[in-house]
């Protein structure tokens, strides 16, 4: 059996450890490539090439970004007084598309799960908690810490997590609302339990 | 609903076999080894993505083949028609498809038509350990309540990370502040999942007790009690009454009658299972893993024999005591060496089974929990389940059997009976369509009379 070419084949390896892409979809993907004019594949090279190269964390949020502090860590009209917990870059980019929040961000770069291995140490947690001790220190406090990780029973434990340790800051912290979507889905109700479970003991 | 037809492909011994079942009553008669039980487990899979007997799920396939695949066409009165597919690959997870559209979640499949399966294994009800029981009721109530297996699957998820927690603090002194959260989280899901328990479990007992009353003609009676190390007993009373030797049995009955746990609000077992993790907390960082939880209860069959009180109460007594007193004191000192305590022997019928020796009482608890899950399932959907009976002459005396026919027939329920032979069965059902299994190969045999 003759084999693809070496270049294709490399192709097609690399193309498969992308997510959601399978050999199949990988083998149609580098075909479509080989068709295209030279230009274009070299612009996608590119852009593969240069976000790595030119992307980073945000030294302040951990965002991903090509700035560094990020953009919004650097807008004077942002509202520095609160500040936004999300998981991942994509979760701000999601809230940011919805042109309703004027505050800044926290990215942890993850959630607590102890199966894969995943502990405050490894998320973007004491840099939350001392971010918030300088702004005290440099007069600017933060007056309220937005939760909105996930709803998942990792997302839960993180913010559960964070609540319990923001109790000896100066803050008030808040936990995004559930909205139960149009046609709601009978999944979401175990989660009303839960949220009173987050509510109702963070007076303990 | 009714089941109208079935298709099995590698599924067991069968190649491809497809039969349906136009009437409500159907009889299947086989030789051992022949494939009768494998379709009615084959039509209890379609209900509960899962196996009555099956260790491992590779052992649902046939020898040497792919995956099996297996179609239940069901329907009601109203021609409403439903059609549920179940394909498994040897590597590969359950496909589930309803109406052809393919189903995530096995909380989305469960309960979308129930069955009630009766068979020789259901003795491990009364025989196995708490783990059956456990299995039982959390299947039962999924049945019912699909809110209740999202509650269990979630708590399975959190009781997973907590115990890899306890292994990561144990071994690299890792934070023990995130212990708290996940306990929160077990605590949530754990106490949904307890309330509905007593909830279920309250009725449970009720059905129980009558049916086992009626299939000894009132000579006997069990008593079921709920046990639980995360939910404080509020007075262990019942609890040592079996121990306490001047005690009668009448007061040991109206004991467990009441059930003290079911009347414990949501508040009060939050609280409960709060502390009596936090009592366990010592023990389970030792252990690396978590000892007080619903995924340890258990529930407590005792028989009660009408007629010979003194010689048996002494004998159950003995038996019974160690364990039981473990189970009911649930002191934060007592914690620790209760859980080094196994868990199979709280509850479990051992003791009494050597105190009260036959194997038929035991089928015959067995078949009064499983006619109670029938009336229970009735009375919460308002519908009859399918029945299915699996060589349950070879299990029953002649008494017994024709109780339980007598209950089905006053049922419209859709039932699939296995046996080796047609009679005596034949005669007391209802006008059954007869099916014969033999190498895999199913045929209708005729249309008797009743
Ligand atoms: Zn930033």
């Amino acid at each position: 059996m003759q084999e693809y070419p070496k270049p294709l084949a490399k192709l097609i390896t690399e193309l498969q450890k992308l997510p959601t892409i399978g050999q199949k979809t990988a083998q149609r993907l580098a075909f479509f490539m080989l068709k295209l004019p030279d230009p274009e594949t070299a612009q996608i090279a590119e852009a593969i090439a240069q976000v790595k190269q030119r992307l980073s964390y945000c030294d302040i949020c951990g965002t991903i970004t090509d700035t560094n502090p990020c953009y919004i860590c650097t807008n004077p009209r942002r509202d520095r007084q609160v500040i936004c917990v999300v998981e991942e870059s994509d979760d701000l980019w999601a809230i940011e598309r919805t042109n309703g929040y004027k505050g800044l961000y926290h990215v942890l770069g993850g959630v607590l799960s102890p199966l894969d291995g995943t502990g405050p140490d490894e998320l973007g947690i004491n840099t939350l908690f001392q971010r918030i001790r300088d702004a005290t220190v440099n007069g600017e406090p933060v007056r309220e810490v937005i939760l909105a990780t996930n709803w998942t029973t990792e997302g839960q434990a993180t913010a559960l997590y964070l609540t319990q340790h923001l109790e000896t800051f100066e803050v008030a912290v808040t936990r995004i609302a559930y909205g139960i979507p149009v046609g709601g889905d009978l999944e979401y109700i175990d989660e009303v339990t839960l949220a009173k479970a987050l509510e109702g003991r963070r007076k303990a | 609903m009714l089941l109208n037809n079935i298709v099995l492909r590698n599924f067991r011994n069968y190649v491809d076999c497809e039969v349906s079942f136009s009437k409500p009553v159907n009889l299947i008669i086989g030789g051992n080894a022949q494939g009768k039980t494998s379709l009615l487990e084959a039509i209890y899979f379609l209900c509960t993505a899962e196996s009555h007997r099956a260790t491992r799920d590779g052992e649902l396939i046939r020898h040497n083949e792919a995956g099996f695949y297996l179609k239940g066409t069901l329907g009601n009165n109203n021609d409403d028609v439903m059609s549920l597919e179940a394909t498994k690959r040897a590597r590969g997870q359950f496909k589930l498809k309803k109406n052809g559209v393919l189903q995530v979640k096995r909380s989305e499949w469960i309960g979308q038509f129930n069955a009630v399966l009766f068979s020789p294994e259901s003795l491990v009800l009364v025989k196995g350990g708490p783990a059956e029981r456990r299995r039982f009721l959390d299947l039962l109530i999924s049945q019912i309540d699909s809110i209740y297996l999202k509650n269990l699957q979630k708590y399975r998820l959190v009781l997973r990370q907590r115990n890899e927690l306890l292994k990561q603090i144990r071994t690299t002194l890792a934070d023990t502040s995130q212990l708290d959260v996940w306990d929160k989280l077990l605590i949530a899901h754990g106490t949904a999942i307890i309330i509905k328990r007593f909830e279920i479990f309250h009725q449970l007992k009720a059905y129980a007790r009558q049916n086992h009353q009626q299939l000894t003609g009132g000579k006997e009676s069990i008593a079921l009690t709920y046990c639980s190390a995360s939910v404080r007993n509020n007075t262990s009373m019942h609890h040592n009454a079996p121990n306490t030797s001047d005690e009668d049995t009448e007061n040991l009955a109206d004991g467990s009658e009441i059930g003290f746990f079911e009347t414990k609000t949501e508040t009060e077992i939050e609280t409960d299972f709060d502390a009596a993790l936090n009592a366990s907390r010592g023990a389970d960082l030792q252990r690396g893993t978590t000892l007080v939880g619903p995924h340890r209860d258990d529930f407590l069959i005792e028989l009660e024999n009408a007629s010979a009180t003194h010689s048996t109460d002494s004998e159950s007594e003995n038996g019974l005591e160690v364990p039981d007193t473990k189970e009911v004191e649930i002191d934060t000192e007592q914690s620790e060496s209760q859980n080094l305590l196994p868990r199979s022997e709280i509850g479990t019928f051992r003791e009494g089974a050597r105190a009260y020796g036959s194997q038929g009482q035991q089928r015959t608890i067995a078949l009064a929990l499983k006619l109670a899950e029938l009336e229970l399932i009735r009375t919460v959907t308002g519908q009859d389940p399918i029945v299915l009976l699996d060589d349950v002459t070879s299990e029953l005396d002649y008494k017994r059997t024709e109780y339980l026919l007598n209950v089905l027939q006053n049922l419209s329920a859709q039932t699939f009976i296995t046996a080796t032979h047609a009679e005596p069965l034949v005669r007391h059902l209802n006008q059954p369509n007869v099916l014969t299994v033999e190498n895999a190969q199913i045929n209708q045999v005729s249309e008797t009379n009743s």
